[in-house]
């Protein structure tokens, strides 16, 4: 008896041992458990929507943030949705000088109660001013900083950008909102921190970038309910602005960098009365370099295919003689935009269309010898453009709208 | 003095990820500066140190079964220079991991706890692993076994993910000045492919020892085709840029956006990193403290393993006060000490094993065949 | 001498030696000397301010520094 309950105590000892020592082992995992030094909560955060830099007079950088306020989206709980009421707006623009970007960043800190978080920030504007002297020095702290994504999108604005993000447009929650949705829409180019970081560094040396301003507010609507609009593009030598491109010459590019979505075409066949639009629904563009007797070519080999969505001719589309007629302007039209575009291109010695890159992927060796007078060759280079277009459907209506039946062409 | 066995299957999930985990990560970007858009293909050129290193590991084990480099030096060369070999293998494997910890703890440190002191990270990370040394290489074999899910699944989600943002044409152009450029680029990731030379450590323990070499050398060409694909995917997204990244998987995710819905999915590769690290140095931590346990002839490793995290986690620090001096080590030095330490080593090891057994066997024929005459 | 780093190491030592020390008793004196030992020559480098100083790392860098070169052109 005695000796058995002698061992029982022994077991016990050591298992009291056991549990202690455990004990000690999870207390001091405690300390661990929580990530103390970085621990971040939500409501300590000030979230970038969107920001901009620009450039003042004096030479220094002025970065301008458009903070999220939290406040302004949790009210409307029975209301439905966030409450957009007098002055409700729901974020705020805060901005200060440095002599760099995260000078002024620094200084800024100061100024939001909360850490700014980079995170979320899909917008990055550049003032005009600024993109003229060059952005690369500001674009080293975006790409470094662990915080903005690369796919965030850039964009240059006339004038200063700081006005861009203290527009309140009525539409959407705010300004850098708008800007991202329209980008989406590819009315103008879309260009990411990514992208913008592979023009820089690749064989061109030539960036494009969305040109954005400010729509006026109409008549009634409070004085900053412009909305913020795609316009046409910058046109970078290196990191410099260099110049800009009109809305029309943009769609040419559009073509060029096989980016054309949302926007319709509208021409006039020749020798007709009226206008037909047409949709593009599909297109495929290839860009293929030559190097024949030692001259540069280039041949574009665009095949696209198309909605009627207006017909304003008398030409009754379901007769294959009338939609050739219609087909062939379509691609006159198409071949037309993309000549101007080219020939704005060229007279600027901008490759932003990316033709180094296809003739150094097709001609390395050639390439290389040739580098350094690549703005020369690009200037001089034969372009053909060659357009295959179809129209493929025409809609609910079969003839034009509204005509009496003798009316219509080609019956 | 190891009494856990382990089978050839889990001796592949551990080595995998222990070559893959740091070499998908900042790799590339290094490879990258030196084969510009090639660099896929020096994982396939370095891959073949890996097989050599394995096929060595095997032999050699083939000839003196049961027992790890540190003990069959000792058999081939004599007790004293065996010992200098052994002291060199453990001192390259101390060393070796206190980077690899050092590596795990800065890039976590870069992107996720900035503001956490790197010791903590680190520390934090050779505990655990200890704990898991401490209990066996069969926990360890079982443990590799239970993560490779969470190691792999996270990279094929990725890769899925991804698709839509592959621009196939950074391809080319493709050998624009011919092969010497990927060759050069594969210096640096053959330095991760020689410590396939660990399987030596394992190969004693494993239940089924003859697929021991099948086992190695798939893995080998597992890792191979993890690196090719994981090169080719950040090639095609990231294009010229991905020399001037230094984590470029990391952008990689980073810039993922699937449906506008699937975004930041840097989470993926910090499981990814945390768990592939977490094998990784448990891998190389308990081939030291068995080497170090057999180098001292002691009854058992499991002592020693503390006072050896300690080294560990000393070694991290050690004459290293940036992440662009670990960067710099990892390019210039640990490729040709990698290599030289486990395939030169190894393969000389092996030569004199060979001529000195047909030495033996020939006296020994000439011994038998005398009385027979 | 960073005492911050001396002291936590010679903490985790003693806390390593009181949670090894009731299995080592039945074995030999040999591995408790090398358990001492190796923790007093890690409580050694605790001691230096090793990130500056000159090492294994930059031993091993040193050697290989002509491949080093040939890596750097």
């Amino acid at each position: 008896m005695i000796k058995e309950r002698g061992r029982v105590t022994v077991r016990e000892k050591v298992n009291r041992h056991k549990s202690i020592s455990i004990i000690l082992l999870l207390l001091l995992t405690i300390p661990f458990m929580s990530g103390c030094w970085d621990r971040v909560e939500i409501n300590d955060l000030a979230i970038v929507t969107a920001a901009s830099i620009d450039k003042k007079d004096d030479g220094s950088i002025e970065l301008s943030i458009q903070v999220f306020i939290p406040k302004s989206i949790s009210s409307g709980g029975g209301e439905g949705g966030p409450s957009q009421g007098a002055g409700g707006a729901t974020t705020l623009v805060k901005s200060d000088v440095g002599s760099n970007l995260s000078e002024a960043l620094s200084k800024l800190q100061g100024k939001v109660p909360r850490k700014v978080f980079w995170g979320h920030c899909k917008v990055f504007v550049f003032g005009e001013g600024l993109a003229k002297e060059g952005i690369q020095e500001q674009l080293d702290f975006l790409l470094r900083h662990p915080q903005p994504r690369e796919r965030a999108n850039v964009y240059v604005s006339k004038g200063k950008g700081k006005a861009i993000l203290e527009s309140l447009p009525p539409l959407e929650n705010y300004s850098g909102e708008v800007i991202k949705e329209l980008s989406d829409l590819h009315l103008g180019l879309r260009v990411t921190l990514h992208n913008l970081d592979e023009m820089l560094t690749g064989n061109s040396q030539a960036v494009a970038l969305p040109f954005i301003k400010i729509l006026p507010p109409a008549k009634g609507e409070a004085k900053l309910q412009g909305i913020p609009y795609i316009f046409g593009t910058a046109l970078f030598e290196r990191d410099k602005m260099t110049g800009t491109m009109t809305e029309k010459e943009t769609r040419g590019l559009l073509w060029l960098k096989d980016d054309m979505e949302s926007y319709t075409v509208t021409l006039k066949p020749e020798g007709i009365e009226g206008l037909i639009s047409i949709n593009p629904i599909s297109s495929r563009v290839r860009i293929i370099p030559y190097i024949v007797n030692g001259n540069w070519r280039v041949s574009v080999k665009v095949d696209t295919e198309g909605t009627v969505i207006q017909n304003g001719t008398k030409l009754n589309l379901t007769v294959p003689k009338s939609l050739k007629i219609a087909e062939r302007t379509y691609q006159k039209d198409v071949e037309k935009r993309i000549r101007l575009t080219l020939l704005h291109l060229q007279g600027n010695g901008d490759d932003v269309i990316g033709l180094a890159k296809e003739f150094y992927r097709k001609y390395p060796k050639q390439f290389s010898e040739a580098e350094n007078d690549w703005e020369r060759i690009f200037e001089e280079m034969e372009v053909e453009v060659d357009v295959t277009s179809h129209i493929r459907r025409q809609g609910y209506i079969n003839k034009p709208a509204g005509l009496p039946e003798k009316e219509v062409k080609d019956r | 003095m190891e009494k856990g066995k382990i089978s050839s299957l889990q001796m592949a999930f551990m080595l995998y990820p222990t070559i893959v985990a740091t070499a998908i990560l900042g790799i590339p970007s290094v490879t990258a500066k030196f084969a510009k858009t090639d660099f896929w293909m020096s994982p396939i050129f370095a891959s073949f140190i890996g097989y050599l290193t394995v096929y060595l590991a095997v032999k050699l084990h083939k000839l003196y079964p049961g027992q790890t480099i540190i003990q069959y030096s000792e058999q081939i060369i004599g007790r004293w220079l065996g010992k200098i070999i052994g002291f060199l293998f453990l001192s390259f494997y101390i060393q070796v991991t206190g980077l690899i910890v050092r590596e795990y703890a800065e890039f976590v440190v870069d992107s996720f706890l900035i503001d956490t002191p790197i010791i903590v990270v680190m520390a934090s990370m050779v505990l655990l692993c200890a704990f898991v040394v401490h209990g066996g290489l069969e926990g360890l074999g079982r443990g590799a076994l239970l993560f490779i899910p969470v190691f792999l699944i996270p990279q094929i989600i990725l890769f899925i993910l991804v698709f839509p943002d592959l621009e196939f044409k950074n391809i080319f152009p493709v050998l624009a000045n011919g092969v010497m450029p990927p060759l050069k680029g594969s210096i640096v990731p053959g330095g991760w492919y020689t410590e396939f030379f660990l399987i030596s450590f394992l190969l004693p323990f494993l239940v089924d020892k003859k697929k021991g070499m099948r086992y190695g050398m798939m893995t080998v060409f597992a890792v191979m085709a993890t690196l090719v694909i994981v090169n080719l995917v950040v090639l095609f997204v990231l294009g010229p840029t991905t020399s001037s990244k230094v984590y470029p998987l990391m952008n990689v995710a980073r810039y993922i956006s699937f449906a506008d819905f699937f975004e930041h999915m840097e989470s993926f590769i910090m499981a990814i990193w945390v768990v592939g690290a977490f094998v990784k140095i448990s891998v190389f931590f308990y081939a030291t403290a068995l080497g170090t346990a057999q180098w001292l002839k002691l009854t058992d490793y499991r002592p020693i393993v503390w006072p050896l995290g300690i080294f560990i986690v000393i070694t991290g620090f050690w004459s290293i006060s940036n992440s662009m001096d670990l960067e710099r080590y990892n390019v210039n030095a640990f490729p040709f000490y990698g290599a030289v330490i486990q395939t030169l080593l190894p393969l000389l090891l092996l030569l004199i094993a060979m001529i000195s057994n047909k030495n033996k066997k020939n006296k020994q024929s000439n011994t038998t065949d005398a009385p027979m005459k | 001498m960073k005492w911050a780093a001396f002291l936590s190491t010679a903490f985790i030592a003693i806390l390593i030696i009181l949670y090894e020390w009731p299995k080592l008793k039945q074995k030999s004196a040999k591995d408790k000397l090398a358990l001492v030992s190796l923790l007093l020559i890690g409580l050694l480098l605790s001691m230096f301010h090793l990130q500056e100083m000159a090492g294994p790392t930059s031993w091993i860098e040193a050697f290989f520094r002509p491949l080093g070169e040939f890596m750097e052109r």
